[in-house]
């Protein structure tokens, strides 16, 4: 076996592991490491050429490289649709092929969030902007980021989840809603009970909340910046 | 622009992507990481400014996905970015601080239980043989390059020694190693005959310094760029290209 083989070997395992993060089932995540790898098979001659500095944080740079263009192909193959800069409202819509074409936006813009980001920038991402497509296994991952230094979620999952859903069943959630904001944070951020929180804990919390939302959409560009990319 | 302003904007690509490098390989003190981080935030900054030079995109890609690829050694940097988002960043700025403040999250994943299911040996057989063999060579090419240098400096001072015929064509005695792939353009080390010089095939008319000396440039024989003759220097000889107010210094090894 070959140099390159050989280091491709051995971070492999690495690359499963940040496969996980991005694709929830085993199929999608087996189809993303491999296509990966032929991504950065294709490009190593060109990104290892020139002085050697650190062949092994080099190739795990290509693997990032490749890792994002093959997210990108992958979701092309999907027929993953470029996000607009706010998501549509279906209810608006008023023939059936609005309808269609807005709920097609939304899969694929959920599947792009889903695949583009990270458990807590997704929770916060989906919670604002998509909150009906908030699972509860989006609450449990959040959670077991908190041991990552980003507190996604103060309270315990099977809480923030009961109040959640309360709180979509009463409020009607509409997308960048101030008041709407203010209680995912409640739900989300802290730890009292929603309503009784300090003005100063939920002003942190929504101030944490919208650097996540432009981090989101900062991935959600780049992504697309790659995709539009020869 | 003074190299002395340079040095204290601290927009050196060519420093700031090799100390990257350096922390990939042993996470830095944090004192050590904030005082890069705020380089790379420089570098970011002025590419946010319209018509800054190709190299410094290039710079904060390969900056960026080093975080991405090894963030456990920039995870202390976090709550840095995090403060830094009320500075209202860029876009080049936001991708930055996006990767240092995801550093702990990516961390936390490189660090949990691989779920293997892939049958690494198939993939590995599945991949072209060919392909295989160009990667393998650019490695052993990367892991050489120290070698080739000093062979190149070896045949500059034994073509020295000998006598040159009318009949000899440059390109006969010409022989280059690559120092340095810049955004879109190329350092190469270039050997003719005896002499020795720094080629860059790209755009734009960088300067070249060796301390704070200048070299003087010349035309290239062939093609677009610059080419300046290298003094008899010992090495290592520290250089810098510069271009506008950017610099990316560089080294040609022992």
């Amino acid at each position: 076996m070959g140099e390159f083989a050989e280091l491709l070997r051995e971070e492999l395992e690495w690359l499963q592991r940040r496969a996980v993060a991005f694709a929830r089932d085993e199929e999608m995540r087996a189809e993303l490491v491999q296509e990966t790898v032929h991504i950065a098979l294709e490009r190593a001659p060109r990104f290892l050429a020139g002085p050697s500095r650190n062949p092994r944080a080099r190739l795990r740079c290509l693997l990032v490289h490749a890792m994002k263009s093959a997210r990108s192909r992958l979701l092309r193959q999907m027929r993953w649709t470029r996000p607009a800069e706010e998501p549509p409202d279906v209810s608006h819509a008023e023939t059936p092929e609005n309808t269609v074409r807005a709920k097609e936006w939304q899969e694929s813009h959920v599947a792009a969030v889903r695949a583009l980001t990270t458990p807590n920038i997704r929770l916060a991402y989906l919670a604002v902007h998509l909150p009906h497509e908030l699972e509860f296994r989006d609450f449990e991952e959040a959670a077991r980021f908190r041991r990552g230094g980003a507190a996604g979620l103060a309270r315990p999952p099977e809480v923030a989840w009961e109040l959640w859903r309360r709180a979509v069943e009463e409020f009607y959630p509409r997308a960048n809603d101030a008041e709407w904001k203010r209680k995912v944070v409640e739900i989300l951020r802290c730890e009292g009970p929603p309503g009784e929180v300090s003005e100063e804990e939920v002003a942190r919390a929504i101030r944490n909340l919208d650097t996540q939302l432009a981090r989101a959409r900062a991935r959600l560009a780049q992504a697309e910046d790659e995709e539009d990319s020869p | 622009m003074s190299l002395d302003l340079l040095a204290v904007l601290g927009l050196d690509t060519g420093a700031t992507l090799k100390t990257a490098y350096d922390f990939c390989a042993a996470p830095p003190p944090k004192e050590a990481l904030l005082e890069w981080c705020e380089k790379a935030l420089a570098i970011a900054r002025r590419l946010d400014e319209k018509g800054r030079p190709e190299v410094l995109r290039a710079t904060l890609e390969e900056i960026v996905a080093l975080v991405e690829a090894h963030p456990a050694s920039f995870a202390e940097a976090a709550k840095w970015a995090d403060e830094r988002w009320a500075e209202a960043p860029g876009p080049w700025a936001i991708r930055l601080l996006d990767a240092l403040a995801s550093a702990p999250e990516l961390a936390a994943i490189d660090a949990t239980e691989a779920a293997s299911a892939l049958d690494v040996d198939r993939l590995l057989a599945s991949l072209p043989a060919e392909k295989l063999a160009a990667a393998d060579e650019a490695l052993r090419a990367s892991r050489e390059w120290k070698a080739a240098v000093q062979e190149l400096f070896d045949r500059a001072r034994a073509s020295a020694e000998l006598p040159r015929f009318a009949a000899q064509t440059a390109a006969e005695e010409e022989d280059h190693v690559l120092l340095e792939r810049i955004g879109k353009g190329e350092l190469v080390l270039t050997r003719s005959h005896a002499e020795v010089y720094v080629d860059w095939y790209g755009p734009g008319e960088p300067a070249l310094f060796v301390g704070d000396v200048e070299l003087s440039p010349r035309n290239l024989p062939q093609g677009e760029g610059r080419r300046w003759p290298l003094p008899s220097l010992s090495r290592p000889i520290w250089l810098r290209l510069v271009a506008e107010d950017v610099a990316h210094s560089f080294e040609i090894p022992d």
